[in-house]
């Protein structure tokens, strides 16, 4: 059974009629299945599954968390209400949701946003002062929460209780800061709120007289954060002398312990862990566990609690919210636990608008049909008006938020509207603003109380209005995307404008015991109380790749020296390889025994470097088989490389006089199917009698399949892969191969030609600075010196 | 001039890549590699299979045209290539189509026998690799019967030693040469981009000055 989530705004009451029509990738239509109908009914939706209230009378707040119901999108708005005094809990669970809300007491309300918004609320107690209730009065009442969702269907939760803390058990306040994620290309900023966090995650006995401990443990930290050495101090049980103190010198996420002599690690450690890093954001920084016996496990493990700086912060939340430039409200990103310090937000770049659709256009007959917001036009056919069927968008899009008006001004997609566009636009906004004055003038006919409880909302709104106009009006940015005539340019306007304008966001952390214990951050704000805003920024270079380029210029520089130091006629020594000296053997044993040559180039592309070397020796091997009239044949795996290898084949034979013997059909495209490659080379093979097999390139698990064959027919094989994997398969069943690198140096070493040879030669001197440098990063990092380690990339 | 241009393409073409290696800048990574370079290797592509087809259909023609040795087996390409281009062409190339039934029944079944060919193989280089001829393939043959024997029950049984000594094996000598082998390939790798990127090598643009 295949379910299909269809968003669409249903009205109650009506009947939908579906089908389901099944379309093959030819866009041919299928029968329809037998039509079905349904209609919308609403229903309320789930209640909170908790609420939790917590007093604290020293902060003066009262602080409701509540958490929501599995499907909660279309949840709009709570309330907070106080059960009636004497009501018990089963006698409200019983009438909860049929009593009226006007018999309950409303002690606070707002928005949920389909539960992206904070899933909490802070009442100070002068408010509830001003209701009358007291501290003592809050401290015998009960509360629970009322969801509204959008078709005004309401549920009510289960009764909570208030549990009266102090602001000395609130957690403590998150301090945090928005970093740019380095080395990307700009769509995620790291939102940090904490020093790297170290704990154990499980330990095992390494030995059969259970004193010598496998401690795994992990490192939390952001990308920006640099920890250099982490320092385990391990006590026994109710000890507080520590009997081993371990520096890791290089986070591997496992250390050994030895446990001391006469004591049964099975009654537990504690561990106390301590870090050298940077940038520091807490002083005397500690995180400290508990290791205890897991009978499941067969091991110690770490105990639920987690201590920081000696507060149990285990069931701490860290919450992050953020408000983007253009949003009212801040709304949930995702609530991390104690055991992270940071977290990496994604703002993407847009890469597409999504619009409702507003009306549909298409030929009736004679006539051009348009509807548009339910409403119906038809006008007759004129010459070269576009006879398709069309759905129909607004062509309206936003262009920027103005901080003025509060507000995002948009224009048209269209150039040769824009000016015709601005103008509804701002004729649309005086109107209103006539009306609004009207309105406000039409309040002194009204009763004095009522004309004042008016009042505000009509001059609230009239100066909303007047605003939004004055943006309109005045807007720079709409300004001058409204002077660019040009349809192309005025788009890439528009898109250097909205794109970033739209990714600006503040954040903002709430640390919560998940019970109504909460602790916000302060407001991210400027001396003028506005948000500090962030967007993510585009890295030009890799920060971890300094070493790589360094390296890469390096072994560029030694080329260019050697291939110079070879121009100048210095003889380099290149080590004999076995394979390559045995080519010219294979091929004169071909053209003793009068039989072909087999010459495949594995299933690598053209972007395999090992395809491309396959390439050279290609060419080395043909002009030996041109110059002694033997049959070359050469099935391509790759349609790409074909004509390639051809044209190399071809050059060969008249490199040495005899193009009369090239045939461009021994060089030919068998499959890109793996393994018809190999019936069809095996094929060739016992067919043609091969009397000598060459396989260079990248193979898979054809290679034995085709080099058992003609070590059955007895062909003389030479191989060549940097295919690890092959390598075996190739040892075994070739008279000669090629190992890695020995076939990119075979080109070089069959020609001799003096800048090949240069290459060659700085590759080996190369190797052996890498050598060194191995050798010299085990001996540093034997005592414990870790730069050298730590400049490398690790990826 | 036929071959510098071409080498200036790939200079410039190798250049860019390089910088695409070393630069996370959206410029490189979205607009240039996604939305530029990926939609134009998509549509090089089918241009060249074309080549391909071509190609094997000329050698296969010029077979039956010369009569060479086993020639009539060419017809069966023809054959196979008309009746499943019809059947991709008209019937689509989903399941339930002559073309998928085709691929299910005839494709896959020939490439499975092929590929399990390969345990006879393995047995055949396994029994050449494996004869103690010399120390280098006794050692070898130590090796194998370790390792093979850990990965069974019954190796636990002859020694409980033997799964961690498999381990080892594995770890340390047989990491550390492919680690050899990988150290060069990578090397080797660079060496002959940059040989390509500076013009040294030029085997791959085939023949002509």
């Amino acid at each position: 059974m295949h379910q299909q989530m269809i968003y669409a705004a249903l009205r109650n009451g009506e009947t939908y009629y579906y089908t389901v029509v099944a379309v093959n990738e030819r866009n041919k239509f299928y029968t329809p299945a037998p039509v079905g109908s349904g209609m919308p009914v609403p229903n309320a939706p789930e209640p909170a599954t908790s609420l939790y209230s917590s007093l604290v009378e020293d902060g003066n707040s009262l602080n409701f968390e509540w958490n929501f119901p599995l499907f909660k999108d279309d949840l709009q708005a709570y309330q907070i209400v106080m059960i009636p005094d004497g009501m018990s809990s089963e006698a409200w669970m019983a009438v909860k949701d049929s009593i009226p809300a006007e018999a309950l007491q409303v002690i606070a309300q707002g928005g949920v946003g389909g539960g992206a918004l904070p899933n909490y609320t802070q009442i100070p107690l002068t408010q509830l002062a001003e209701q009358g209730l007291s501290p003592e009065r809050l401290k015998a009442s009960r509360f629970a929460i009322r969801f509204v969702d959008s078709q005004g269907m309401a549920s009510m939760s289960a009764p909570a209780n208030v549990r009266p803390i102090t602001v000395a058990q609130l957690p403590p306040k998150p301090t945090f800061k928005v970093e740019d994620k380095p080395n990307d290309k700009g769509d995620r900023l790291t939102v940090l709120w904490d020093d790297p966090i170290v704990f154990v995650t499980k330990t095992s006995i390494t030995n059969s007289r259970g004193n010598r401990l496998r401690v795994n443990y992990q490192l939390n930290k952001a990308e920006t954060q640099k920890v250099k050495n982490i320092y385990f101090e391990f006590f026994k049980a109710g000890e507080s002398q520590s009997f081993a103190r371990i520096n890791e010198f290089y986070p591997d996420n496992s250390i050994m312990l030895r446990v001391p002599a006469g004591y049964d690690y099975k009654s537990g450690f504690k561990v106390k862990i301590t870090m050298d890093w940077k940038p520091r954001i807490n002083k005397g920084y500690v995180i400290e566990q508990n290791l205890a016996r897991d009978d499941q496990m067969m091991s110690l493990m770490p105990s639920r609690q987690l201590y920081r700086n000696g507060v149990e912060v285990s069931r701490l939340q860290n919450v992050v919210y953020r408000k983007s430039l253009r949003g009212s409200q801040f709304t949930l990103i995702k609530s991390n636990t104690a055991y992270d310090n940071n977290l990496d937000v994604v703002i993407p770049y847009p890469t597409t608008i999504t619009r409702g659709i507003s009306g549909f256009r298409f030929v009736e007959g004679d006539s051009l049909v348009t509807i548009i917001e339910g409403k119906r036009t038809a006008r007759a056919l004129q010459k070269g008006d576009n006879r398709g069927s069309f759905t129909l968008v607004s062509p309206s899009i936003d262009l920027v938020f103005d901080k003025e008006a509060e507000t995002t001004l948009n224009t048209t997609l269209f150039a040769s509207e824009a000016a015709k566009d601005l103008q509804e636009t701002i004729s649309g906004l005086e109107d209103q603003i006539a009306e609004l004055n009207a309105a406000k003038a039409s309040l002194d006919s009204l009763p004095p109380a009522l004309a004042a409880a008016q009042m505000p909302r009509i001059t609230s709104q009239l100066e909303s209005v007047q605003k939004e106009l004055a943006a309109y009006q005045n807007n720079k940015y709409l300004k001058r995307a409204n002077q660019i005539k040009g349809q192309r340019s005025r788009m890439r306007y528009i898109g250097s404008v909205r794109e970033p304008d739209g990714r600006y966001q503040t954040y903002r952390i709430t640390r919560t015991d998940g019970r109504g214990a909460i602790t916000e951050s302060d407001l991210d704000q400027t001396k003028e109380e506005d948000f500090n805003y962030y967007i993510p920024i585009s890295n030009w270079f890799d920060q971890n790749k300094w070493v790589t380029l360094f390296t890469s210029l390096l072994f560029a520089a030694m080329v260019f020296v050697f291939v110079h130091l070879a121009k100048q006629g210095k003889s380099l020594y290149i080590r004999p390889i076995a394979g390559l000296s045995e080519i010219d053997n294979a091929i004169g044993r071909a053209t003793e025994m009068g039989r072909p040559m087999l010459f495949s180039m594995g299933n690598g592309g053209l972007s395999d470097v090992a395809t491309l070397a396959s390439l050279g020796i290609l060419g080395l091997v043909a002009k030996k088989a041109a110059e002694y009239d033997t049959k070359l044949i050469v099935p391509c795996y790759n349609y790409i490389i074909m004509p390639i290898a051809q044209e190399i084949v071809r050059e060969a034979h008249y490199a040495v006089g005899r193009p009369d013997t090239y045939d461009k059909n021994n060089i030919f495209f068998l499959t890109d199917m793996q393994f018809a490659y190999v019936a069809g080379f095996n094929g060739i093979m016992v067919r043609e009698r091969a009397a000598t097999n060459f396989f260079m390139g990248y193979f898979a698990a054809e290679s034995l399949l085709m080099t058992e064959t003609g070590n059955s027919i007895g062909a003389i094989q030479v191989a060549g892969t940097d295919a690890v994997t092959q390598i075996p398969f190739f040892i075994t069943s070739c008279d000669y191969t090629l190992i890695g690198e020995e076939l990119y140096a075979a080109s070089a070493y069959l020609n001799r030609e003096p800048m090949l040879l240069g290459t060659l030669k700085a590759q080996d001197y190369f190797k052996f600075l890498i050598l060194s440098v191995i050798i010299a990063g085990g001996i540093l990092s034997t005592f414990q010196i870790t730069a050298l380690n730590n400049i490398l990339p690790t990826k | 001039m036929k071959k510098t241009v071409p080498l200036l393409i790939v200079m410039i073409g190798g250049l860019i890549w390089v910088f695409w290696a070393f630069s996370p800048h959206k410029i490189i990574q979205d607009d240039f590699y996604n939305q530029f370079y990926l939609p134009w290797a998509r549509a090089m592509a089918p241009f060249a299979a074309l080549l391909g087809v071509i190609s094997l259909s000329m050698m296969h023609s010029a077979k039956i045209r010369r009569k060479a040795p086993k020639w009539q087996y060419s017809f069966f390409f023809f054959a196979g290539f008309v009746v499943t281009t019809l059947a991709g062409f008209i019937g689509g190339t989903q399941k339930g189509g002559l073309f998928m039934w085709m691929f299910e029944n005839m494709q896959m079944p020939m490439s499975s026998t092929m590929f399990s060919l390969l345990a006879f193989y393995m047995a055949s280089a396994a029994y050449k690799a494996f004869r103690a001829r010399s120390l280098e393939a006794t050692v070898l043959l130590v090796a194998a019967i370790v390792v093979m024997l850990a990965q069974v029950p019954l190796g636990v049984k002859i020694s409980r030693h033997l799964p961690d000594i498999s381990q080892w094996i594995l770890d340390v000598p047989n990491l550390a040469s492919k680690r050899g082998i990988a150290l060069g390939v990578g090397l080797g790798s660079v060496a002959t981009t940059l040989k390509i990127l500076l013009g040294i090598e030029r085997s791959y643009l085939g023949g002509g000055d």
